[in-house]
């Protein structure tokens, strides 16, 4: 059973739609990874999720946003606090800026304890080396009293992890976590996120737009593009054989998958800037197989193969050709 | 090194510090044009009467055995002889040292007491009729002068309110405090113009910040968010403020101590600067000196206690 649903999610920011039509569904233990380039709004679908768009400047126009039943979309600001840190664990990009500088580790991971379970200080720092030690961390008890400043960027990550689950929430957004950090530290990051899947059976939600991230994570994938959706699908598959030009272009440009000392391609221009985007398949200006109907259509997201969908006009045309 | 190792380290930097400010203070001082045994002795005095009153003050020696004189003195704890009071300066600054250490102390905590709340206020309620109107304030603030302010302030509260003394010192600790209130008021109005400004852009940056945004995503209410995360954080830069505004603390005594006739060093300094009462000037510029010198200390111990990442 699914535990997060978001259906026709759309965001806007006055008029100017974002982010359109976001579907998504996650299961309990299951990885989700949403990909897509810098600006295709990835981040601010994580945000709408948590309820924390800036609220003078974006908001949710649109859709619902299902978790275990109740749209959080309909829920009042006092019971969406209930639902982020005890519901909804979130982490972010880069930990050493939404880590409080001025405040020790413990008591940025004890303070949700505190206030949503309304635990002593004792019994909250209690919980901050126990998560300490299961992110971990090693020598928690010392560590629990350090400032941010004193850890390395991947104990910071692993830290920021431990303030997500202070409250052992079911579902965990991690925005780019990874990205911030150098690789050997990335693959540590990645293991421990799998591993606190297995062992606390959290459903993780691990937007990236690092390909290589989500071969070695992900359960299943979706790619977005210009704040659309454009190809989801399980990830063997659809890493395998893509049915969407952008799938594909984003493939390409992996480190990996280059000749060695051959140029890196890059998917040619630039992605649109939030709120200009063009006519017809948003992708058509970038795309290798842009035909007529791309510049006047935009195609609707259809089954391409198996449970698999995909929106370009030539999804069937791409599975024949290879 | 422990991070509060410079409370030991410190007083040795400060040797050289305070023989710049001793060279300072008795050379600025000989530099000020008129002549104190003429100002001493009246313009009918006869020149032999000029050289003994010299001779007896060592004023006839050459500058540089003057400031030999100075610094043995001094190292004695020995200032001089104040020409007007008749007596020693040391005594004489001491006597004046409560009022305006309760000056700057008092206005430092009023001005908190001010700009905190307004500051939170303002960045709170961002771009609302609120902002503006404390934006009004500050900008009053920093545009009027302190006399002239101290000036209202007695018109308002203690003539026609009669709340507060006009001027004077009083007797008990109780009646000091009351007697302080207006000064302590008039410094802090300006000073809390700068700081609020000053704190309210750094409360909306941190309000704006990844690690806000953090705390928001626990599900803290945004009260919580505020007071926890918000608050510490933006008020290091505030203290870096305060201690740069020491100085201007200082100085802007001066001219509170004579609207309020607080008898305090600042105006001790004025009478002895206009009856070039030498000993006096030297001791008080002295003394003020050290005082910045050791606030800025106490600013900086603050700033290695408000922020874990600071290291002097």
């Amino acid at each position: 059973m699914s535990l997060l649903i978001v259906r026709n999610l759309s965001i806007a920011a006055g008029e100017r739609l974002l982010v359109e039509e976001v579907d998504l569904d996650l299961a309990e233990g299951e990885v989700l990874g949403l990909v897509g380039e810098s600006g295709s709004g990835k981040s601010i679908t994580c945000r709408a999720l948590m309820r924390l768009l800036p609220h003078d400047q974006l908001h949710i126009a649109g859709g619902s946003v299902t978790l275990k039943g109740r749209d959080l979309a309909r829920l009042d600001e006092a019971e969406m606090r209930k639902v982020r840190g005890v519901e909804i664990g979130m982490i972010f990009q880069n930990p050493s800026s939404h880590l409080d500088p001025v405040m020790r580790i413990g008591d940025q991971i004890a303070e949700s304890v505190r206030y949503h379970e309304g635990a002593s200080t004792k019994e909250a720092r209690g919980r901050a080396v126990e998560l300490l030690r299961q992110v971990g961390i090693p020598d928690p008890v010392r560590r629990v009293s350090a400032y941010p400043h004193e850890f390395s960027g991947g104990m910071r990550q692993r830290a920021m992890i431990a303030v997500a689950l202070a409250c052992r929430p079911k579902l965990l957004i991690a925005d780019e976590p990874t990205t911030a950090l150098d690789v050997t530290v990335q693959a540590q990051v990645l293991r421990l996120l799998l591993d606190l899947r297995d062992r606390l059976g959290l459903a993780i939600l691990l937007v990236t737009h690092n390909l290589g991230v989500v071969a070695q994570t992900c359960d299943s994938l979706t790619v977005m593009y210009a704040g659309r959706i454009m190809e989801r699908g399980p990830k063997r598959d659809l890493l395998r054989a893509p049915a969407h030009p952008y799938t594909e272009a984003l493939l390409k440009c992996q480190p990996g998958s280059a000749k060695p000392a051959a140029q890196l391609p890059a998917i040619p221009g630039q992605p649109p800037l939030a709120g200009a985007f063009p006519p017809g398949c948003r992708f058509h200006p970038r795309c290798p197989r842009v035909a007529d109907i791309c510049r006047r259509e935009r195609p609707a997201l259809s089954p391409a193969q198996g449970p698999r969908v995909a929106a370009c006009h030539f999804t069937s045309a791409l599975r024949a050709a290879s | 090194m422990h991070r509060y190792a410079f409370i030991l380290t410190r007083p040795l930097q400060l040797i050289p510090v305070l023989f710049g400010i001793s060279v300072l203070c008795f050379f600025l001082v000989k530099s000020i044009p008129g002549d104190p045994v003429r100002l001493l002795l009246g313009t009918k005095s006869t020149p032999e009467a000029v050289a003994r009153i010299r001779a007896q003050y060592g004023l006839d020696e050459p500058l540089l055995t003057q400031y030999i004189y100075f610094l043995k003195n001094l190292s004695a704890g020995e200032m001089g002889h104040s020409l007007l009071y008749k007596m020693p300066v040391l005594p004489l600054i001491a006597e004046r040292v409560v009022p305006t250490l309760m000056l700057v102390v008092g206005s430092v905590l009023l001005t908190l007491l001010i700009a905190v709340p307004l500051a939170s206020l303002a960045a709170l309620k961002r771009g609302t009729a609120t902002d503006h109107a404390i934006r009004g304030f500050t900008t009053a603030g920093l545009g009027f002068p302190a006399f002239w302010l101290g000036i209202m302030l007695i018109i308002v509260f203690s003539v026609k309110l009669g709340l507060f003394p006009v001027a004077g010192f009083g007797e008990s600790w109780l009646s000091k405090l009351h007697h302080m209130v207006l000064p302590c008021l008039t410094v802090a109005l300006a000073l809390s113009a700068i700081v609020t400004r000053n704190l309210r852009a750094s409360m909306i940056a941190e309000l704006a910040s990844d690690h806000a945004t953090a705390a928001r995503a626990k599900g803290l209410p945004e009260s919580w968010v505020f007071r926890r995360h918000v608050l510490p954080n933006s008020l290091i830069p505030t203290i870096n403020l305060l201690a740069i505004n020491v100085g201007w603390l200082i100085g802007g005594s001066v001219v509170v101590e004579t609207v309020f006739s607080l008898p305090g060093m600042g105006q001790l300094l004025v009478r002895a600067i206009f009856t070039r009462d030498y000993m006096v000037v030297q001791g008080v510029t002295l003394v003020f000196a050290c005082a910045t010198v050791v606030l800025n200390f106490v600013a900086d111990l603050l700033t290695v206690a408000a922020d874990p990442r600071v290291k002097i």
